[in-house]
C-alpha cells in the first residue's frame, strides 16, 4: 500500500505557509537557491500529486509523473522566465507531462492489446458518492473535464486556465459552464446512482 | 433563457461564484438573483455541483516522492549540466577564435608568396627552360622573334659563322641553343556584345586597316528572330596585338576573353637546321655535277638527287614561312553579337480570332490534362488500391485502438 493511502486530504490545506510568494521563490531558485526550491516543493508537492491522481488511474504512475514535473522544473532552472505566475508555469509543465504519458500509453496499448484500466485498485477505499463522482467526471468531454478539474481542484483562474490549455478566455468560461451543467446532469441522472450501478462501480473498484 | 427577463447570463452567475467578475458586475448579478427565482435556483445548483466535487479527495503524497526529489536536488544535475554547457561554449569560442587566427595567419603568409608565384606558374609552359617571363615579356615576344629571324638571316648569309655551317649534320639543339628569345604563336579569343552590328563591322574594318591586320575568315549572320552576329578570324601583327585588342574592346561590352601562346622556337630551329643541311647537300651535288667524271647513269642519278633536294628545300621554306607568319601575326577569334531587342511585329490576326484560338488551345489543354490524369490513374490506380488495401486496414485498426486507448486515459 502506498504511503498515506489511508489518509485523504485537501491538498491546499497542507500547503505550508511561506513568507515569500511563489514568484520570488522561483526567482531565487533560478539564481541558485536550493532552499527556495525546497519551499516551492513543499508547497506544491500535494497539489501536483493530486493533479495527477485525478487524471491517471494508477497512483504509482501519478507519483512518477509528479516527480517528473518537479525534475523538469529543476532542469529548467536557468531557463525560467517570469512571464506568468509560477502556478501557471507549474501546471503547464504538469499538463505537458500528462499528455506525453497519455500519448505513450495509448501507443503502447496498440501493440500490447491491453487497455489502460478504468479504475485504480486503490479506489477500493473510496466512498460510493466519490466513485459516482469520478465516473461522472470521466464521462465529460476531455477539454471540458480538464477545464473543470483545473478550476475546481487546482483553483486556477479563468485566465490561468486559458494560458495553460492554450484556449481563449471566453472558451474557458463557456466550457466550464457546460462541464458543470453536464456534470450536474450526470450526477442527477446517472444509472450509477441506482444501487445496481453503484454496486457495479464498487465491484470494479 | 430570455435576455429580457434575465439580463444576467447563466455563466455570469457561475463567474460570480468563481469570483471572476468585477465588483460592479457582481453587484448586478446579485441584484438580479434577489428578484429572479430561476437564477437563484441556478446559483444553488452550481453551488451544489461544487459541493459534490469537493467530495473527491486524494491520498496524501507519499514520502517516496520527497525522497526521490531530494536525491535529485542533492545531485544537482542541472548545475553540472549548466557548468558543462558553459565549458562547452567556452571551448567552442576559444577553438573558433584560434581557427580564425590561424586562417588569417595562413592567408597573410601565403598571399604575397602566391602573388609572385602565379605568373611563373601560368606562363612557365610557354618558355620551358627560359627565364621566367612576365606578361610584358609575353607581349613583346614577337619582337624577339623578329630579332631571332634577323639572326637567322645572318646565318643564311654566312653559314660558316655558326656551328650549323660546318660538319653538315649539326643537331637541331645546337642550332637552337644560342637563341634565347622564344618564338610564340599567339591566339586570342574575344566575345563582344555590341549595340549595332553594321556599325561595329565598319569600325572593325578600320581597326584592321590601322593595325595592318586582315580577316582570314568572316561570317555575318542576321537571323529572323534573334541577334545578328559576326564571327571572324583575324590576323594582327604580333607587335600591334595589344593596341588592336584595346581598340577591339571598345566595340562594346566584352563578355569573354582568353589568350594563349604556343612556343614554336624548337620547331622553327629544327626546320632552319634541316633547311640549311638540305641547301648544303644541294650545293655539294651541284659541285659533283660540275666536275663530273662518271658515266651518264651516274650523272642522271645526281640530277635526280638534286631535284629531290630542291623539292625538299622548297617545302621546308614554305613551312618556315608559315611558321614565321604564325609568330608574326597573332590569331584573333572574334565574335560580335548584337544586343537583342524584341521588334514589334504587326499582329496579322484580329482580337476575335486570337480569343477563339486561345479558347481552342485552352480546351485542348484541358482535355490533355484530363487524359493525362486518366492515364496516370489507369497506370498506377490498381497498384495504389492494392497497397491501400494492404496498409490501410491495419493502419485503421491501429488508429482506432490508439483513439480508444487515449479516450480511456
Amino acid at each position: 500500500m502506498p504511503d498515506g493511502e489511508d489518509r485523504s486530504v485537501s491538498e491546499h490545506e497542507t500547503s505550508p505557509p511561506a513568507e515569500d510568494d511563489d514568484e520570488k521563490l522561483i526567482a531565487a531558485f533560478a539564481r541558485g537557491s536550493t532552499e527556495a526550491f525546497g519551499i516551492l516543493f513543499a508547497r506544491y508537492r500535494q497539489p501536483v500529486y493530486g493533479f495527477f491522481c485525478r487524471r491517471v488511474t494508477d497512483r504509482s504512475i501519478a507519483e512518477e509523473l509528479a516527480q517528473e514535473t518537479f525534475l523538469a522544473i529543476l532542469r529548467a532552472q536557468d531557463r525560467y522566465e517570469a512571464t506568468a505566475l509560477f502556478r501557471t508555469y507549474l501546471y503547464a509543465i504538469a499538463l505537458r507531462i500528462l499528455r506525453s504519458y497519455r500519448r505513450k500509453a495509448a501507443f503502447r496499448a496498440i501493440f500490447s492489446g491491453t487497455m489502460p484500466a478504468d479504475h485504480d485498485p486503490a479506489d477500493a477505499g473510496a466512498s460510493g458518492n466519490e466513485l459516482v463522482l469520478r465516473d461522472a467526471v470521466r464521462r465529460l468531454d476531455r477539454i471540458d473535464r480538464e477545464v473543470l478539474l483545473l478550476r475546481e481542484f487546482e483553483e486556477l483562474s479563468y485566465a490561468e486556465i486559458s494560458t495553460v490549455l492554450g484556449i481563449p478566455l471566453n472558451t474557458v468560461r463557456s466550457r466550464l459552464f457546460r462541464a458543470r451543467a453536464a456534470l450536474r446532469d450526470l450526477l442527477e441522472t446517472s444509472p450509477a446512482r441506482t444501487r445496481a450501478g453503484l454496486s457495479k462501480l464498487e465491484e470494479q473498484a | 433563457m430570455n435576455t429580457l427577463e434575465h439580463p444576467v447570463a447563466p455563466d455570469e452567475i457561475m463567474a460570480m461564484l468563481d469570483e471572476e467578475l468585477s465588483s460592479a458586475e457582481r453587484q448586478a448579478v446579485l441584484k438580479h438573483i434577489e428578484h429572479c427565482a430561476e437564477c437563484a435556483t441556478m446559483r444553488l445548483r452550481l453551488e451544489g455541483t461544487a459541493r459534490s466535487l469537493a467530495e473527491w479527495r486524494v491520498a496524501v503524497a507519499p514520502e517516496s516522492l520527497s525522497r526521490e526529489l531530494e536525491r535529485a536536488a542533492a545531485a544537482r544535475p542541472y548545475k553540472a549540466s549548466k557548468a558543462r554547457r558553459r565549458f562547452i561554449g567556452t571551448a567552442w569560442a576559444t577553438g573558433g577564435l584560434l581557427a580564425a587566427i590561424l586562417t588569417l595567419a595562413v592567408i597573410g603568409v601565403h598571399a604575397p608568396f602566391e602573388s609572385h608565384k602565379t605568373p611563373q606558374r601560368t606562363l612557365a609552359y610557354l618558355t620551358p627552360g627560359a627565364p621566367a617571363p612576365t606578361t610584358e615579356n609575353l607581349l613583346v615576344a614577337p619582337t624577339r622573334a623578329d630579332r631571332f629571324k634577323g639572326s637567322l638571316d645572318d646565318l643564311r648569309a654566312s653559314p660558316n659563322k655558326a656551328s650549323i655551317g660546318g660538319g653538315g649534320g649539326a643537331p637541331p639543339e645546337a642550332v637552337a641553343q644560342p637563341q634565347a628569345a622564344p618564338m610564340i604563336a599567339r591566339q586570342v579569343s574575344l566575345t563582344i556584345l555590341v549595340k549595332d552590328i553594321p556599325q561595329a563591322r565598319t569600325v572593325l574594318d578600320g581597326i584592321l586597316s590601322s593595325h595592318a591586320g586582315y580577316a582570314a575568315t568572316m561570317n555575318v549572320s542576321t537571323p529572323e528572330s534573334g541577334s545578328p552576329s559576326i564571327v571572324a578570324s583575324l590576323r594582327i601583327p604580333a607587335a600591334q596585338l595589344e593596341a588592336a585588342l584595346a581598340h577591339l574592346r571598345t566595340l562594346g561590352h566584352v563578355e569573354g576573353e582568353s589568350q594563349s601562346g604556343e612556343e614554336v622556337t624548337e620547331q622553327h630551329a629544327d626546320l632552319v637546321a634541316r633547311l640549311q643541311n638540305a641547301r648544303e647537300s644541294e650545293d655539294r651535288l651541284r659541285a659533283i655535277l660540275a666536275h663530273r667524271t662518271g658515266k651518264m647513269d651516274e650523272v642522271l642519278q645526281v640530277e635526280e638527287q638534286i631535284g629531290e633536294t630542291r623539292g625538299a628545300i622548297e617545302q621546308m621554306e614554305a613551312q618556315q614561312k608559315a611558321l614565321e607568319h604564325l609568330v608574326d601575326y597573332a590569331s584573333v577569334d572574334l565574335q560580335l553579337t548584337e544586343q537583342y531587342e524584341a521588334r514589334f511585329t504587326g499582329q496579322p490576326t484580329t482580337i476575335g480570332t486570337q480569343l477563339r484560338n486561345s479558347l481552342v488551345t485552352g480546351i485542348g489543354n484541358a482535355g490533355s490534362s484530363l487524359l493525362g490524369l486518366a492515364l496516370v490513374l489507369e497506370e498506377f490506380g490498381p497498384a495504389i488500391l492494392v497497397w491501400a488495401g494492404l496498409l490501410g486496414f491495419p493502419a485503421w485498426i491501429f488508429w482506432r485502438r490508439y483513439r480508444r486507448a487515449q479516450s480511456r486515459l
